[in-house]
């Protein structure tokens, strides 16, 4: 390629332009003639190797060509061409007008613009621009025609091959999108005559009118050499790339449609397709009740239910549709984005589910203030929250909490313009309904629940519009989990399942106190001693670590401290609580089945699995259970010796985790299984299990009717909700693995204590007369008193005594399975429901006081009133 | 006034045998451009210019007696190839034909033979 300077370019120009006059008359194709000749010069300057081509060049060569009058000497009479006729019926070219190239170019790019900046027809109609491929192609329709336009009207022609192609591309494209647009264009039309709008929904179909006529315009230039290539091979590669983008959003739709089929074989078929050819943001789109725009076109009119796309979504992806940023609904851009704001609504708000991340709604603030009482085994935390909702409408925070494995909520507080309020605490339906009539009255409630073992769902309502925020504050009692007498060990409440989102870089801001010595393992904390016998432990905390069992706070304490006791205020008769630590030997299990989640994203936890089944007790059956499209026996029930322990390991390591999978068939399955003899265990291991695909009811009936059922032991590997363990709540033989390390620390620990020689530190709270124990123990805090209520509704509620079990609980001011906890904004709202907010002199608070300093504080009370009466 | 004589016979000549040297030269093989016209350029006595040829070159087309195709060149701009066509052939014919009649009665005539 050489230069050409403009002199030089306006020299040959200026050659041509008295050509094309000479010409007129000489029954030669004017355009054509210039062709050759511009042609040629290119040509010459080639052989001539000019990297530069300067005036003097062109005149040096224009000079060899002959000057344009010499054309004429060979030029015939217009007469006799005029006789002669035009048989082939060709013309001379024109240059393609400006016209064109507003209709062809500037239109249609405006258009892609106006839609991409605004998204204005995805709000209305559908998402033309779905994708970024979808957006190239439609570009490349102006471009196109802009590169056509220009080459024809400067003569360049001699990449008439290239431009044939491109031209027919550019058809191809804007032929699918006029067909795309037709239905509208009627109104765009009206549009246009009545209101003079409406060329944006036109362009699509102006565009492809103008690149037509600029394939004739080219045709016409390039005559000579036939007509230009690429025309319906173009075509059909822009409108074969068009569908190509296209074809996620239809397979989506068609596997979406698939999945929910009744046939299993179908759905089956429908999730692989889904897995191979998914659009995931449309997927997740259904799960929150509507399609994108776009793909509404491709569903045929046959919505999905959004629970059956959750479940959908789920069995694809291994992973909740809530664990991962809502999609946008509308694919409205800039203004036109407030329909996503104004038309999101929060389908779920007052339900009982955390459902459907809610745009705009965040955590923005979190702390937790606790100590910790090693010696007694048990501590306090308290975790304050504070939302933020920045949409324009007013929003319901929805978490669900997992406790300390045996915690109990004893406090619950909401700001109410800056004013602290306490709960009251009543019957589990009474305050749901208490807090359903005050969200439906737009006013300020928070309710805590139970929904599952040492899980409680909390919703608040209203956090306020428009960057408007709401406190919360939940006070949690719970036991030190004693991995010795020495050591306990306790592990942070963390969000399970959330309505709201938590930015990445967030910290929760933690400090506990405690009076003997600690160790924190999270990254950002730090532990010191503030003075002799007194240990604080603080810092800052990810919310991933919170969850993490590996960076609960490990205290040490006096292990010849076995037994403490409080004085219990609530209580009529038997006013002590004690606790005594107790050494059990660990039964082992003499039949074990193991059932492990095919779930995506198990395959990384395998190998943990597969290195602690060595540890497995050798007298013991042993089944493994692989859940996964139903149940896969890898290995069948039979008497656990190394080599079948490492059969097992085997094919579990070569297993793959792909979607989500139903566990509950494998689970029913190792019920059957252990439940032939007594004493057997079912080791449960798996991810989270956000949905439930199939009704558990079948399971837990088993464990109900059963009068030795199998125990169930549960060890989730990831953070995250458990449907399955939610619908077997209340029932004791479902226990959770206690976490403290890594999952392969864990597991070898837990199958080594099956070894016959084991013991494990068991916690036993009673009731006790006064005088018979306080000389044997340590005085603890009330918070023992909470633990004992807690326990004590559980017991209360397996004998299905639930109205002595909501009467403790409601007296211990305990969220349990009978009773739940609820702020409301007023004295009517209270008396309405039935309910009584606690007295702020009875919550528990960090410290906690001491039965001496709440008696003080009662006198104190007490003192003021009674001289306020004598006044 | 000799020399302006035979200059314009000559023109008179060359203009009518342009046409006629075109066909020949793409009798056996297709063309492009370029090397047609440098060729004819180079044809003793027949005196004529690139830019007198493209324009004839244009007329021989649009008549329809050569056909010409575009093709992408490595080496420079891409080349214009010219052929005959079958009308192009067969007037090619008959003006050969002619042409060597009308040489064979100038050469008897230059020998003083009169039919």
């Amino acid at each position: 390629m050489n230069h050409w300077t403009d002199s030089a370019r306006a020299k040959l120009e200026g050659y041509f332009a008295e050509m094309r006059r000479n010409l007129k008359a000489s029954g030669a194709d004017v355009e054509e003639v210039v062709d050759d000749l511009r042609r040629h010069v290119e040509q010459e300057t080639a052989v001539r190797n000019l990297r530069v081509v300067t005036e003097q060049d062109v005149g040096q060569i224009l000079a060899r060509i002959g000057g344009p009058e010499t054309a004429v000497a060979v030029a015939e009479p217009e007469a006799r061409v005029q006789e002669r006729g035009r048989t082939d019926g060709e013309g001379v070219t024109k240059p393609p007008g400006w016209w064109l190239l507003f209709f062809g170019v500037v239109l249609p790019l405006g258009a892609i613009i106006f839609e991409f900046l605004t998204g204005a027809c995805a709000g209305v109609l559908f998402d033309p621009l779905p994708t970024v491929g979808h957006l190239a192609l439609t570009l490349f329709v102006p471009a196109a025609n802009f590169v056509v336009w220009r080459n024809i009207r400067r003569g360049q022609l001699q990449a008439a091959t290239r431009l044939g192609w491109a031209n027919g591309v550019a058809i191809g494209i804007a032929l699918i999108y006029g067909l795309l647009f037709l239905p509208f264009t009627p109104f765009a039309l009206l549009g246009v005559l009545v209101y003079g709008l409406g060329l944006v929904p036109l362009s699509p179909l102006l565009s492809l009118v103008v690149a037509i006529m600029l394939r004739d315009l080219l045709r016409s230039a390039v005559r000579p050499a036939g007509p230009p290539p690429g025309l319906w091979r173009g075509l059909g590669v822009g409108a074969f790339l068009v569908c190509l983008f296209t074809v996620p959003l239809v397979l989506t739709n068609i596997g979406l449609q698939m999945a929910v089929s009744d046939s299993f074989a179908e759905s089956t078929r429908g999730v692989k397709l889904l897995r191979a050819w998914g659009e995931d943001k449309e997927l997740l789109r259904a799960c929150y009740g509507r399609s994108g725009r776009a793909g509404e076109i491709y569903s045929w009119g046959r919505p999905i239910n959004p629970e059956t796309a959750r479940a959908v979504y789920y069995r694809v992806h291994g992973r909740a549709f809530n664990s991962v940023p809502p999609p946008k609904l509308y694919a409205g851009r800039a203004r036109w984005s407030m329909l996503e704001q104004e038309f999101t609504w929060d389908n779920d708000q007052g339900g009982d589910a955390v459902a459907g991340r809610v745009r705009g709604l965040s955590l923005v603030s979190s702390r937790q203030d606790g100590f910790v009482d090693a010696d007694a085994a048990l501590a306090y935390l308290e975790w304050t929250l504070e939302f933020k909702n920045d949409s324009p409408l007013r929003r319901e925070a929805r978490a669900q909490i997992a406790l300390p494995p045996g915690g109990v909520v004893s406090r619950l507080t909401l700001w109410i313009n800056g004013e602290e309020c306490e709960a009251a605490f009543g019957g589990r339906s009474q305050v749901k309904t208490a807090y359903k009539e005050v969200v439906h009255a737009r006013r300020d409630p928070v309710l805590v629940t139970t929904c599952g073992p040492d899980l409680v769902l909390v919703q608040c309502f209203p956090v306020p519009a428009a960057g408007g925020k709401m406190k919360v504050r939940l006070g949690i009692t719970t036991p030190l989990t004693l991995t010795s007498l020495e050591t306990g060990r306790l592990r942070w409440p963390c969000f399970v399942e959330r309505n709201f989102s938590v930015p990445q870089e967030f910290r929760h801001s933690v400090w506990v106190e405690t009076r003997q010595s600690l160790e924190a393992a999270a990254k950002g904390m730090i532990a010191t001693q503030t003075k002799p016998g007194n240990y604080q432990v603080r810092g800052e905390i990810t919310d991933t670590d919170l969850c993490d069992a590996r960076t609960s706070l490990s205290v040490g304490r006096d292990p010849r401290i076995r037994q403490c006791w409080t004085r219990d205020t609530r209580a009529d008769a038997e006013p002590i609580v004690r606790q005594i630590m107790e050494e059990k030997p660990v039964a082992t299990p003499k039949r074990i089945l193991l059932v492990v989640d095919g779930t995506e994203g198990m395959e990384a936890c395998y190998p943990a699995v597969a290195a602690a089944l060595k540890h497995l007790p050798p007298e013991a059956d042993f089944g493994l259970l692989l859940a996964r499209d139903g149940c896969e026996e890898l290995v069948p029930l039979q008497k656990a010796n190394p080599a079948l322990c490492k059969t097992a390991a085997d094919r579990l390591l070569k297993s793959k985790s792909l979607g989500g999978h139903d566990n509950v068939p494998a689970l029913i399955r190792a019920w059957d299984l252990a439940a032939e003899s007594n004493g057997g265990a079912i080791v449960w291991i798996h991810a989270s299990q956000p949905m439930l695909l199939e009704n558990a009811e079948a399971l837990r009936q088993r464990f109900e009717r059963h009068s030795n059922p199998p125990r169930l032991i549960d060890l989730q590997t990831v953070v995250g909700p458990n449907r399955v363990v939610e619908k077997l709540d209340g029932i004791e033989a479902v226990q959770l693995m206690p976490r403290n390390a890594d999952l392969a620390t864990d597991l070898q620990r837990f199958f080594s204590s099956w070894n016959g020689r084991s013991t494990k530190i068991t916690l036993v709270r009673e009731r006790a007369s006064a005088g018979t124990t306080e000389a044997s123990g340590r005085e603890t805090s009330l918070h023992l008193a909470r633990l004992w209520a807690r326990e004590e509704v559980l017991r209360l509620g397996s004998k299905r005594l639930n109205s002595d079990a909501l009467e403790l609980a409601s007296r211990y001011q305990l969220v349990t399975p009978v009773s739940g906890a609820v702020v409301l904004e007023t004295k009517a709202q209270y008396e309405r429901a039935d309910l009584k907010p606690v007295p702020p002199e009875s919550v528990p608070a960090v410290p906690e006081p001491s039965v001496a300093a709440l008696l003080l504080v009662a006198c104190a009370l007490l003192g003021r009133r009674l001289g306020r009466r004598r006044r | 006034m000799v020399n302006d004589f035979f200059d314009n016979w000559t023109v008179q000549v060359r203009k009518g045998l342009l046409e006629f040297c075109i066909l020949n030269a793409l009798a056996d093989r297709e063309c492009y451009g370029y090397e047609l016209v440098k060729a004819l350029v180079l044809v003793p006595g027949l005196g004529v210019t690139e830019g007198t040829l493209y324009p004839l070159l244009s007329r021989l087309r649009v008549q329809g007696l050569i056909s010409a195709r575009l093709e992408e060149s490595s080496e420079g701009p891409a080349r214009k190839y010219y052929a005959l066509t079958k009308e192009g052939r067969a007037i090619m014919g008959a003006m050969n034909d002619y042409l060597e009649v009308l040489t064979e009665s100038t050469r008897k005539l230059q020998k003083g033979v009169l039919t």
